[in-house]
């Protein structure tokens, strides 16, 4: 199946994804980012909170944002 | 709010449309250029190779072939650059249908949204945000775009500002002048703008927003509101105030003083004036009340006017004394 998978973390990025039958949200956020922690980031399905043993499906929208992004002064 | 909610559905989709002619607008490709001139050149070449060749003038032949070789070189790598462009597929654009996804979608992230058609522009409000216990107030974010242009921009604003003691323009720790530093949010940001990932857009500045980079701050929020000068109790900034070098306490600039003789900062209720020069000194640097360089002067004025043999012993006879024998009497 495809669900198009958005990642705001980083320098973000924005694609289909092919997935197998039965992944959930936690499992595709565990391959997205690897070494972060869910309750660091903001998890949305098609624009909307989710639980995270949801199993995904065809046509899903996924995207992944950190609660913390840091902002900055000179370097802008 | 019924009223509302039936506004935004008549005017959300209208907006979004707007918005996608603005996004597909900054998609439309660079002009292609195919490369005539190059072509005629290498036809012309071909003709007077072939001519040189029948007419037996092989060096100008040769001549002819070498450029030639150049142009088709030159051909060569005008068609790969035109290959390329057409190849480099540009990123996908959001749909009309996702936007009106993301422009509904916004109303239950944000406490309000506002679409006007007149400024085109979408704006959410925030929740109010609080930083390390300091209260900076709702922020409207408002993304402003046109039908025809190419480009999108935002604006943040402080709708009840809170700004930083030192200076009225920075009301967030990474705003100055209603412009946001993006820090690490710059490039999902700038990804998110480009391909009309508008809820996105609005998420990711909520949460540059919510986050405090104490390293990179216009005003650290521990100066947010100031530190009063000890002396006159005015609000300073960083730049704006020194400390005592005796109790380490916040002093203005105006306020500071410093001892004339080892030129250290002080607060004016650690200096006392010289009883003689009346300049102001740290206690360290006075001795009963005369500063040194005071002492130092009455001492070379008090040896100057002693007259000579001022040391000398006394000869009772001198003083019109009789000496006392000094043998057994």
């Amino acid at each position: 199946m495809k669900i198009f998978l958005i990642n705001n973390d980083g320098a973000g990025f924005a694609d289909t994804q092919e997935l197998s039958e039965g992944t959930t949200i936690q499992a595709l956020f565990a391959k997205t980012v690897p070494h972060g922690r869910p309750e660091d980031y903001l998890i949305r399905l098609n624009r909307g909170p989710v639980a995270a043993d949801y199993v995904l499906q065809d046509g899903d929208r996924v995207s992944i944002t950190p609660t913390k992004i840091e902002g900055a002064t000179i370097r802008c | 709010m019924k009223t509302l909610v039936n506004l935004h559905r008549k005017l959300t989709p209208r907006l979004a449309e707007r918005l996608h002619s603005c996004l597909n607008s900054a998609r439309a490709p660079a002009p292609r250029v195919w490369p005539v001139a190059v072509i005629e050149c290498i036809e012309r070449l071909l003709r007077l190779e072939t001519k040189a060749h029948s007419r037996g003038w092989f060096a100008a032949a040769a001549i002819v072939r070498s450029q030639l070789q150049s142009a088709l070189t030159d051909l060569q790598e005008r068609l790969a650059q035109l290959r390329s462009q057409v190849d480099l597929q540009p990123p996908s654009t959001s749909s009309l249908r996702d936007l009106i996804a993301d422009i509904n979608a916004l109303q239950s992230e944000f406490e309000q949204v506002e679409v006007n058609l007149s400024t085109s522009t979408l704006a959410v409000t925030t929740r109010p945000i609080v930083l390390e216990d300091v209260f900076l107030g709702p922020f409207k974010i408002a993304l402003s775009f046109s039908a025809g242009q190419s480009s999108t921009s935002y604006t943040v604003t402080a709708l009840e500002p809170h700004p930083a003691a030192s200076d009225d323009a920075i009301t967030h720790p990474h705003i100055q002048d209603g412009h946001l530093c993006e820090g690490e949010g710059r490039l999902p940001l700038q990804r998110a703008l480009e391909d009309g990932r508008i809820f996105d857009v609005f998420q990711i500045i909520q949460q540059i927003l919510t986050t405090y980079n104490s390293g990179s701050a216009y005003v650290s929020l521990d100066d947010w509101h100031g530190v009063p000068c000890v002396t006159c109790g005015m609000s300073t900034s960083d730049d704006e105030r020194t400390s005592c070098q005796l109790t380490g306490e916040m002093l203005c600039w105006e306020c500071a003083v410093s001892c004339s003789d080892c030129e250290r900062t002080l607060a004016p209720d650690r200096t006392e004036c010289c009883s003689e020069c009346d300049d102001q000194f740290c206690s360290a640097c006075l001795d009963q009340g005369i500063c040194h360089a005071c002492q130092d002067e009455i001492e070379t004025e008090a040896e100057s006017v002693l007259p000579a043999g001022a040391n000398a012993p006394v000869h009772a006879v001198c003083l019109e004394q009789t000496a006392l024998s000094t043998g057994p009497g």
